[in-house]
């Protein structure tokens, strides 16, 4: 399985969840940012780091990766068209803010042409002041809903799913586990972020959801 | 769930890119510099022309297809 994580806008979330993807699953992890966290936190056998006008190597299919990626696709990024052509699915992670939500279309309409297996997250979701959530569920927040909206409006069909802003998205840095693995070893942890992980188990359901078509 | 190994090592070309980078690493020696391609050309596509092309070029990247039908047209001779 090859996921792409690539929006055109950073500080979307695009590292946190190739990272948390990579720890849980063990999957390899190609990078294209110039100063990555990943030397010595990711096996080297596992690390791709390359630069932004590289070209990842066409990869077998029994190898599982995931791809973060940073700048903007142009004739010259060849690190991120390489990654998104062989990329079984693409997730691009959004925030409701206005020039994120602009890059994020932009985003989509450029891999669109690459490939209709894309993902949106919508990330760093925070309740309004006095929100309250029916049932829980942060698909009814107003920023998830306005995020929605947008992806919606492309008439393309893109699934959309909710990760709501945590603690654990800095923690997995620190500590070098995925958000699961951190709940494992602390109980405090499982308890704050149970809605983060659950958030989180939703994409690995899509993820194999487009893994068991492919075959 | 760690079911694989997904160990990359053999897809790595020049070595990882990292702040500070191991000197005298070996390898492949590198090539001559009249042998570099490193003249790039940016090239627009209409939507439609850029479909055109990913369907000619199928399997090699569109830059390698492009490269070799403008060889082929005696280009750069």
């Amino acid at each position: 399985m090859k996921i792409a994580v690539y929006c055109a806008k950073g500080s979307a979330g695009k590292t946190p969840i190739a990272t948390n993807i990579v720890l849980d699953r063990g999957y390899a992890l190609g990078t294209n940012e110039p100063f990555h966290v990943f030397e010595g936190f990711i096996p080297e056998e596992r690390l791709l780091a390359l630069k932004a006008e590289d070209e990842f190597p066409d990869l077998p299919g029994d190898i599982d990766i995931v791809f973060d990626l940073a700048g903007s696709m142009s004739q010259h990024a060849y690190s991120i068209t390489s990654a998104v052509k062989q990329a079984d699915l693409v997730i691009t992670p959004v925030w409701n803010e206005v020039k994120a939500l602009h890059a994020a279309i932009g985003t989509i309409e450029e891999v669109s042409g690459y490939t209709d297996q894309i993902l949106v997250v919508a990330t760093k979701l925070e309740k309004e002041r006095g929100e309250k959530l029916e049932g829980g569920d942060w698909k009814h927040s107003a920023a998830y809903r306005n995020i929605k909206a947008k992806i919606d409006a492309l008439g393309q069909d893109i699934p959309v799913l909710p990760l709501k802003f945590s603690r654990v998205f800095d923690l997995i840095f620190e500590r070098e586990k995925s958000i699961r693995q951190l709940m494992a070893g602390d109980p405090l942890f499982a308890y704050n972020f149970k809605e983060v992980a659950r958030q989180f188990d939703d994409i690995y359901q899509h993820i194999d959801k487009v893994g068991n078509h492919g075959q | 769930m760690v079911s694989k190994n997904n160990d990359i090592t053999s897809f790595k070309s020049g070595g990882d890119k990292a702040i500070l980078q191991e000197k005298g690493r070996g390898g492949r020696p590198a090539k001559p510099v009249a042998e570099k391609r490193n003249y790039k050309v940016v090239l627009s596509l209409t939507p439609a022309e850029g479909k055109t092309l990913r369907e000619k070029a199928g399997l090699v990247k569109d830059a390698t297809y492009l490269y070799a039908a403008l060889k082929e047209a005696g280009v750069f001779d």
